[in-house]
């Protein structure tokens, strides 16, 4: 398969100014100072195929953004190689341009008192895109993202959820091979970060688009990534399908009983790893760890002592698995 | 070398999407009723104020010198305000752009982020020029009790402003990209503004200098930008034309060269140590 994406030992490395407190610190670094550095990414390795989503996951100070900013072209690597779309990105970061698109959670590209309509058409004569085939495509994504309403509303008129709409059709104009989206539902409320993850999901699949998704969000990467890549301190933790990664890391499970009785009585004590999580009337979520009870043990146990009218076993939410996961590399050290 | 093949833009692409970030501003500035009206409203104010101020001292015979009068006074202040209250503040904009950090999403486009920004204030400029050249100079002939005594000078005043303005534009661009190795560009940008009172004339001709501090002022940008202009309404020779058009062309081409070393050099910073 095409590769999109290629890196090969990137590293990279901040130099970082010392300054001691106070005035005499003030003076001090007027002159020469002292540096630290800093290694924000180290000897990553990594390649993604062309329409492969992939979610890049880490703590703050990862290296997630560093990446990004790496591969579309804004900073240098201390070391390394990278390819995006055979491009070398810090060295042909303006050709590049007009194949990846963007999409900075906290940034945006639209101007604050226009309608979103004039950044299109700006976008256009950036990205060179013909007046029929942008036509063509803002027509396709007005429907597709239901953002004809806003399109002659100053974005500053715009809620969070609207622009992040209009700032996702804005990155998707020039029909890019390539969408970085860093943080992307950031400060967005549950409904309005479906929408995008669907959107963002559907685009990529209808386009063939290949994704890099940041997200400190694991709703993210689980509604619209197939693949997850865990850093922690700029080193590679983890590259598996998000299917292998729960299949890998649960070793709970999450069971929810509705009973016909208002209080479920259950002997947890004969069940080892059984445990009540949440008790309301006639509902009780329980987490079992399967290595001591098998989930079908448990299932007959409350089969046997109560009238149940319901029952959901689950796996546990995804950020616990990325938990267990930096629990794991703090315990043994950084795995490859 | 990359082995990647990317189809080329079509030719024209750089000079249309400048024009695009052009319009952009200027739809931008159209957008912003208030500011037009908070703009001119301080240019009427400014030159009411001032009018009345050199009313009294040439009544009083505070300045007294032949060549000048109350009348030409206000007209000098029109014209140097003309250009200094069109020029957008594009310093600010560079500097929320480097702090926020969206300069790094600027600089993924395939178009110069500092060619885009420029044609955006450009943009915002043109439309500003012409309501406050409309505006401000028709208060100023009120205020004045009518035209400057060689009303010609005015008609020179129109292709001076733009000169003037873009280099004004260049130099607050300059301004705001030391935003990518300071903390804060406002101290740069008030020195910057002392230059346009003391050595460019903003407020009174440079004729009224002393010797040596107009001498000195004419090696700068600041004369030619804003005593230049403003000295117009006075009625100019043509040597006097000459010298600022002259002058003027020198210091933007001086402009364009340091902004684009200093627009390299400072994302040369950006690419090695991060936004």
């Amino acid at each position: 398969m095409d590769r999109a994406i290629e890196l090969d030992r990137l590293t990279k490395t901040y130099r970082v100014r010392e300054r001691a407190p106070g005035l005499r610190g003030a003076i001090r670094a007027l002159g020469r100072g002292s540096w630290r550095e800093v290694v924000a990414v180290r000897d990553l390795d990594l390649a993604i195929d062309r329409g492969e989503r992939v979610a890049f996951v880490g703590p703050n100070g990862a290296g997630k953004s560093t990446t990004i900013k790496m591969l579309s072209g804004i900073l240098h690597p201390t070391s390394g190689h990278a390819s995006v779309l055979g491009f070398a990105p810090w060295r042909e970061r303006q050709r590049l341009g007009f194949r990846i698109g963007t999409i900075f959670g906290q940034r945006t590209q639209l101007w604050y008192h226009l309608p979103p309509r004039d950044t299109f058409e700006l976008l256009r004569h950036v990205y060179d895109v013909s007046a029929s085939d942008h036509a063509t495509r803002l027509d396709r994504y007005v429907e597709r993202f239901e953002i004809g309403a806003l399109l002659d509303q100053p974005v500053r008129q715009l809620s969070l959820g609207q622009r992040m709409r209009c700032e996702i059709v804005a990155a998707l104009l020039h029909a890019p091979e390539i969408l970085f989206l860093d943080e992307p539902t950031i400060g967005l409320d549950v409904d309005a970060k479906a929408v995008i993850r669907d959107l963002v999901r559907e685009e990529s699949e209808r386009a063939g688009r290949t994704l890099l998704f940041t997200s400190h969000d694991t709703g993210d990467m689980e509604e619209v990534c197939d693949r997850v890549v865990v850093i922690h301190e700029g080193r590679l933790l983890l590259d598996e399908s998000i299917a292998s990664l729960r299949r890998t890391f649960i070793g709970r499970k999450r069971v929810t009983v509705h009973t016909g009785e208002e209080v479920l009585n259950l002997d947890c004590g004969v069940l080892p790893g059984v445990e009540i999580k949440d008790r309301q009337p006639h509902r009780t979520t329980l987490e079992v760890e399967l290595a001591r009870t098998p989930v079908e043990r448990l299932v007959s146990a409350l089969a046997r002592s109560a009238r149940l009218t319901d029952l959901s076993v689950e796996d546990p939410p995804m950020d616990e698995i990325v938990r267990a996961i930096y629990r794991r590399s703090s315990a043994t050290g950084v795995a490859s | 070398m990359s082995g990647a093949t990317a189809a080329a833009p079509s030719p024209g692409h750089a000079l249309r999407a400048t024009f695009a970030f052009a319009q952009l501003g200027a739809r931008q500035e159209r957008a912003g009723f208030a500011a037009w009206a908070g703009r001119l409203g301080f240019y009427c104010v400014i030159l009411l104020i001032f009018s009345r101020l050199w009313d009294v001292i040439f009544a009083e015979r505070l300045l007294d010198d032949p060549r000048f009068s109350a009348s030409a006074f206000v007209w000098y202040l029109a014209l140097t305000e003309w250009a200094t209250l069109s020029t957008p503040q594009i310093w600010m904009d560079i500097e929320a752009d480097v702090r926020s950090g969206d300069v790094a999403q600027r600089l993924c486009r395939p178009v110069s982020y500092v060619v885009g920004k420029l044609a955006e204030a450009a943009g915002a400029l043109l439309p500003r020029l012409v309501v406050l050249g409309g505006g401000g100079l028709g208060f100023a002939a009120i205020v004045a009790g009518g035209l400057p005594q060689d009303p010609r000078g005015l008609v020179w005043a129109i292709p001076i402003v733009v000169f003037a303005a873009l280099l004004q534009l260049l130099s607050f661009t300059i301004v705001g990209l030391t935003a990518l190795w300071l903390d804060e560009v406002g101290p740069v940008y008030w020195i910057w503004q002392k230059g346009m009172f003391l050595l460019g004339g903003l407020m009174v001709p440079l004729a009224i200098y002393p010797d040596v501090v107009r001498e000195v002022a004419w090696w700068t940008p600041f004369a030619p930008m804003l005593n230049g202009l403003g000295r117009l309404a006075f009625g100019a020779t043509t040597e006097e034309l000459v010298q600022t058009f002259v002058a003027l062309a020198f210091w933007i081409a001086v402009a364009c060269v340091v902004l684009s070393w200093q627009f390299r050099r400072g994302v040369r910073g950006l690419e090695t140590g991060g936004g």
